[in-house]
């Protein structure tokens, strides 16, 4: 018995296919099409088409111009600071990293778009991890339907319509952590009361310190951010208490805001901590390159929030003219 | 590249999920007199019994402690675990304490109590609702 002619040669060129993907997309997780074709296919969209208001929806689709991402963006290279600043101001809206072969950059857009929708009904201020920040939100229970919490973002993790942002606080000596999504509807008001930053990306430590450095009074006062100049940073160093921790901090020799964390340890913790560093990471390109985010990518969603920031400004200042002429 | 590189471990582990099992040792929040007692001389109050299957304690959960080798039934108030978003995540496990009867033996609380309990319709509960000064 032998098989059709036909077949043979489907399933040759379909082996050859598939190695041909193999090698050039380098994971098996990729699509049987290369992600440049898909995206080629995909005609995603570029610059102000990202961003369309509810009336403009059909107005919109017709003059859609397909950009490649892959493709270098045309225009010059703006200086680096530029992007680092927006990566700063605005985690939410950066893509994923932490497994680059999960990315959608429909979603992504799909994502954006939500956003702007949500950000149209809520000013939400720009606050960084040290910032103190203030966050009411609906609450069915309680007599004024309000509820209102103050604390130091300790964390922004994840990105899109579902990132979080986590406050932490002490009140009667009793530490509370709160977690909010910034995208949730029942948040009424964010109001960033103290801006600034820490030298650290995440201040989970806080929960190994002294009460005193998360301790925020619950009336505190704005203090007006200044105006034309970097965000302050905090370079303060905040001693640990005695282990145990409730994580290995003698083995995180990447966090400059902390003291005390090589102090006070046993002959085994000092050997563990030793046997678990790793140095190679630092010189591992590859995974450097996953993890990180090219420029061109961020100035074109840099361009959308900025197109989005504008339109928002425009209308605002038309609402407030109408109010005067009907006044 | 010591041996301890090569030789990994062959069971995996996950992060801490600070669940309140049994024996699991819990803080009193309220006033009343055996706590107080309990926080001068020492000895941990420990979760025996959580009244629901799996015996699991959560938010809201009541339970049956020990406390001044006495046994009595209280209410979790407050978690260490890791929480969804809008629910307060404490740094201990608060309980407060009832008797038998439902009837909490404190009169007051000073430390804060999740917003989220509010829903909790349950007669016995809302008894100690009503003694809370603060709500996150």
């Amino acid at each position: 018995m032998s098989l059709s002619k036909q077949f043979k040669k489907l399933a040759v060129s379909c082996l050859i296919h598939n190695a041909r993907v193999f090698s050039t997309s380098g994971c098996r997780l990729s699509n049987t099409l290369l992600h440049r074709t898909v995206n080629r296919h995909r005609q995603i969209k570029g610059g102000a088409a990202d961003y369309q208001d509810n009336e403009e929806d059909a107005s919109d689709d017709t003059g859609v111009r397909g950009v490649d991402l892959h493709i270098q963006m045309d225009g010059k290279p703006k200086p680096q600071k530029e992007v680092d600043t927006f990566k700063e101001k605005y985690p939410d809206f950066l893509p994923r990293t932490d497994r680059a072969c999960r990315r959608d950059y429909v979603l992504e857009m799909l994502h954006r778009r939500d956003m702007f929708r949500r950000r149209q009904n809520l000013s939400i201020p720009e606050f960084y991890v040290g910032s103190i920040v203030s966050v009411t939100v609906t609450d069915p229970y309680s007599p004024t339907k309000e509820n209102r919490f103050v604390g130091i973002c300790i964390q922004r993790q994840f990105s899109g319509l579902s990132h979080t942002f986590t406050l932490r606080n002490i009140i009667y000596g009793q530490g509370i952590e709160i977690k909010y999504d910034l995208y949730n509807p029942n948040i009424l008001k964010i109001e960033c009361l103290k801006t600034e930053k820490r030298l650290d990306p995440e201040l989970l430590y806080l929960r190994d310190c002294p009460p005193e450095f998360s301790t925020f009074p619950l009336d505190m006062e704005k203090v007006p951010a200044p105006k034309g100049k970097d965000v302050p940073i905090n370079d303060v160093k905040i001693p640990l208490n005695k282990p145990p921790w409730l994580e290995r901090w003698e083995r995180r020799k990447d966090l400059k805001g902390i003291t005390g964390n090589d102090r006070r340890l046993t002959y085994r913790q000092k050997k563990r901590a030793v046997l678990s560093e790793k140095p190679w990471l630092e010189n591992d390109i590859m995974l450097e390159y996953r993890r990180s985010l090219r420029d061109d990518e961020v100035q074109h969603i840099k361009g959308v929030v900025e197109k989005f920031l504008e339109r928002e400004q425009r209308r605002k200042e038309e609402a407030e003219k109408e109010m005067a002429e009907e006044s | 590249m010591s041996l301890l590189h090569i030789v990994r471990r062959s069971f995996s582990t996950t992060p801490q999920l600070n669940e309140l099992r049994l024996l699991s040792r819990v803080k009193v929040i309220d006033n009343s007199k055996i706590g107080r007692n309990a926080k001068q001389s020492g000895r941990p109050v420990k979760v025996i019994n959580v009244y629901k299957k799996p015996p699991v304690g959560r938010l809201g959960d009541k339970v049956l402690v020990t406390i001044e080798h006495e046994k009595k039934k209280a209410y979790i108030v407050g978690c260490k675990q890791r929480q969804q978003t809008l629910v307060p995540k404490f740094d201990s496990n608060n309980v407060v304490l009832v008797d038998d009867n439902g009837q909490p033996l404190g009169t007051r609380i000073r430390a804060p109590i999740p917003s989220c309990l509010r829903a909790n319709t349950d007669p016995n509960f809302v008894k100690i609702l009503s003694l809370a000064t603060t709500f996150v």
